[in-house]
């Protein structure tokens, strides 16, 4: 019942407790009134036996002197009329019947003289003893035996009026209170749905109507107040995501252009530079020798970043998006790493993967980049073993690379996909330190995350996620 | 109780000392039952002020008495807060201090003439003859069936300035009205 009271609506509630309440009150009241009027009438309908049977003992008084129990049951006789005495009866000072009138019961026989006045209900009957009295002596005592018809006949009919009246009461009062509760849970019900518009539209330009001047309608002010202050924001920041948007796009478009830009000067430089190295490879000066040296690896670097960087910067928001078996990717991404893996001797091995909403080209790359760096970072004396894992996520497919290579101190575990990022010297490993920034922002573009787990020398594996919603 | 009691004993008394003549015996009960009724009328009849003596109430039996001890038992019992006193006489010389007159069978002759002396007085008169009632008597016993019953003259009842319970009018057998 109290959980179920719990459901309810607030308007529910409302009608609930205000019938409940005037329900109980209706009924203490009607139930306190009917018992004050069933103890009055039962004192009324004592007493007025109880006068009867005064002048009943008043008036047999000579009767019981002179020992004529026929006047005296003529006496009795006149009860005929009070219908609800059943029994009468005079006794004598041993107890004794007397004289006896009889209504469809028997006055009662007595073990011994009653010589004092009792007026009680017993077994359904109220009876009573009066003495009588002549001259301050006690000559007989008169019984009546009354049945309580009209208490139980009073008692039904203010239990069946109760019943009657309590029913229309509820449901009067279940009316007004189905009207009334409208002024508290109306306003409430009207927020609670404009709260589901918003939330559900993201629509904040929507105001609730106020009605009221109680707390519902400051909770209404306020609630507007709140719903202006959270569009303002959403405005700003639709602003300052745009112009981010704008700056991000300008600074890609920099970085692309610059990088395309600086190639054809930089491929001039490295011409002639090794054309000048030929030309002076029998040169003698050690030092000047030396310093060709120099500029020839300098400007292969230069060539070799900027390549990178353009690479980079192709990587961009365009491209076609389609339903893709990630099983296709992954055999192109094998297929264009195959020479380093045989020369290697890597073993890859997959679980069954997904198809995907994305970018085929993109992901190949990202497979590529991640199977190129497990092999880069192998263990000197073990062959790279390469696993390919795919496990179902909330909203979205978790794609791992684990290998056996050398691992990542976890401490460099965000350092390692940021552009240019190197945590080995070139010559230990060779490489821009490209490759995980551009499966970074591959990853971005689809709205996955990707992340590295892996503990320094016992190998590590990269986890990327594809929603499984379409983008 | 004590009345009972009393009554009881003397009808003891009478059967161990009296032989056992049923009619004799008959009689007895009959006068005890009449002497408790005299003393029973007291409590339903109301005396004008000036009757009587002040400090006893005088019960007085007018010719021979056929009551015996029996009317002595009264004698313990009170009317009010006065005494009851049995006084038996032979003429009315001394009726002015009698409450309650009971003349007796044997003055059946002259019955009329003694009527006629008490008129007026506040005396309550009690007889048991036929016709006493007619003669100006107030109350007379009769026998109905082997019951005891009286009846009751309410008319000379008033103008000997007596008020008569209505209680008591209504076990009379017969009233003469008013």
């Amino acid at each position: 019942m109290h959980k179920r009271f719990q459901d309810l609506l607030i308007g529910e509630k409302l009608i609930f407790i205000i019938t409940v309440t005037s329900a109980t009150a209706l009924l203490l009241a009607f139930a306190a009134f009917s018992v004050n009027n069933i103890v009055v009438f039962k004192e009324k309908q004592k007493s007025k036996l109880s006068i009867l049977a005064q002048i009943i003992a008043d008036n047999s008084q000579a009767a019981v002197s002179f020992n004529d129990p026929q006047t005296a049951e003529e006496l009795l006789s006149a009860l005929k009329a009070e219908k609800p005495i059943v029994a009468a009866a005079i006794y004598d000072l041993k107890g004794k019947i007397f004289a006896r009138y009889e209504n469809g019961d028997t006055p009662n026989v007595l073990k011994e003289a009653v010589s004092e006045k009792k007026v009680r209900y017993q077994k359904g009957y109220l009876h009573i003893y009066w003495p009588i009295i002549l001259d301050e002596q006690n000559i007989g005592t008169v019984f009546l035996k009354s049945n309580i018809g009209e208490l139980v006949q009073l008692i039904i009919s203010y239990f069946l009026f109760g019943v009657f009246i309590i029913l229309i009461c509820i449901g009067a009062a279940f009316v007004m209170a189905a009207r009334l509760q409208k002024s508290i849970s109306g306003p409430i019900t009207d927020l609670t749905h404009l709260a589901e518009d918003v939330s559900h539209d993201k629509n904040f330009s929507l105001r609730a109507v106020k009605k009221n001047n109680d707390e519902l309608g400051q909770l209404v002010d306020r609630f507007n107040e709140m719903l202006s202050e959270i569009q303002k924001r959403e405005e700003a920041l639709v602003r300052s995501n745009d112009a981010l948007t704008r700056s991000n796009r300008d600074l890609e478009q920099f970085a692309y252009v610059a990088s395309h830009d600086l190639q054809e000067p930089l491929r001039m430089v490295i011409s002639y530079v090794d054309l000048l190295a030929d030309r002076w490879k029998n040169q003698e000066d050690s030092e000047c020798k030396e310093y060709m040296g120099f500029v020839t690896e300098g400007a292969r670097r230069s060539r070799q970043l900027i390549d990178d960087l353009l690479e980079y910067s192709r990587v961009r928001n365009e491209g076609k998006v389609i339903d893709v078996d990630l099983n296709q990717v992954l055999d192109k991404a094998i297929a264009n790493v195959k020479f380093a893996i045989e020369e290697s001797r890597a073993v890859v091995t997959r679980d069954a993967l997904p198809t995907v909403t994305a970018d085929a080209i993109k992901l190949t790359q990202v497979f590529q980049n991640l199977i190129a760096n497990a092999i880069k970072f192998r263990k000197k004396e073990e062959a790279p073993k390469i696993h390919v894992s795919a496990k179902k996520g909330r909203n979205e497919w978790i794609l791992g690379v684990s290998d056996n290579g050398i691992g990542i101190d976890p401490v460099y575990s965000d350092k390692i996909f940021v552009i240019f990022k190197r945590l080995h010297t070139r010559e230990h490993y060779p490489g821009t330190g490209i490759g995980l920034a551009i499966c970074k922002r591959i990853v971005e573009q689809h709205e996955g995350r990707i992340w590295v787990e892996s503990k320094d020398g016992h190998g590590a594996t990269f986890y990327f996620t594809i929603p499984t919603t379409s983008l | 109780m004590k009345k009972i009691l009393s009554r009881f004993l003397t009808t003891v008394l009478v059967l161990l000392l009296l032989p056992p003549l049923t009619p004799r015996l008959y009689a007895l009960e009959e006068y005890e039952v009449k002497a408790a009724f005299l003393y029973q009328f007291t409590k339903f009849v109301q005396w004008p002020e000036d009757a009587g003596s002040d400090k006893m109430f005088t019960i007085c039996i007018l010719g021979k008495d056929p009551f015996g001890d029996v009317l002595n038992q009264l004698e313990h019992q009170t009317v009010g807060d006065r005494q009851v006193n049995v006084t038996r006489m032979k003429d009315l010389e001394n009726v002015q201090a009698c409450e309650l007159l009971f003349i007796s069978d044997s003055e059946k002759q002259r019955i009329e003439k003694i009527l006629e002396d008490l008129k007026g007085r506040g005396v309550l008169t009690v007889s048991e003859v036929e016709g006493f009632l007619n003669n100006g008597g107030v109350i007379n016993f009769v026998k109905r069936g082997n019951k005891i019953k009286f009846e009751i003259n309410q008319r000379e009842a008033e103008h000997a300035g007596i008020k008569i319970s209505s209680k008591l009018l209504s076990v009379a057998s017969n009233v003469v009205a008013s």
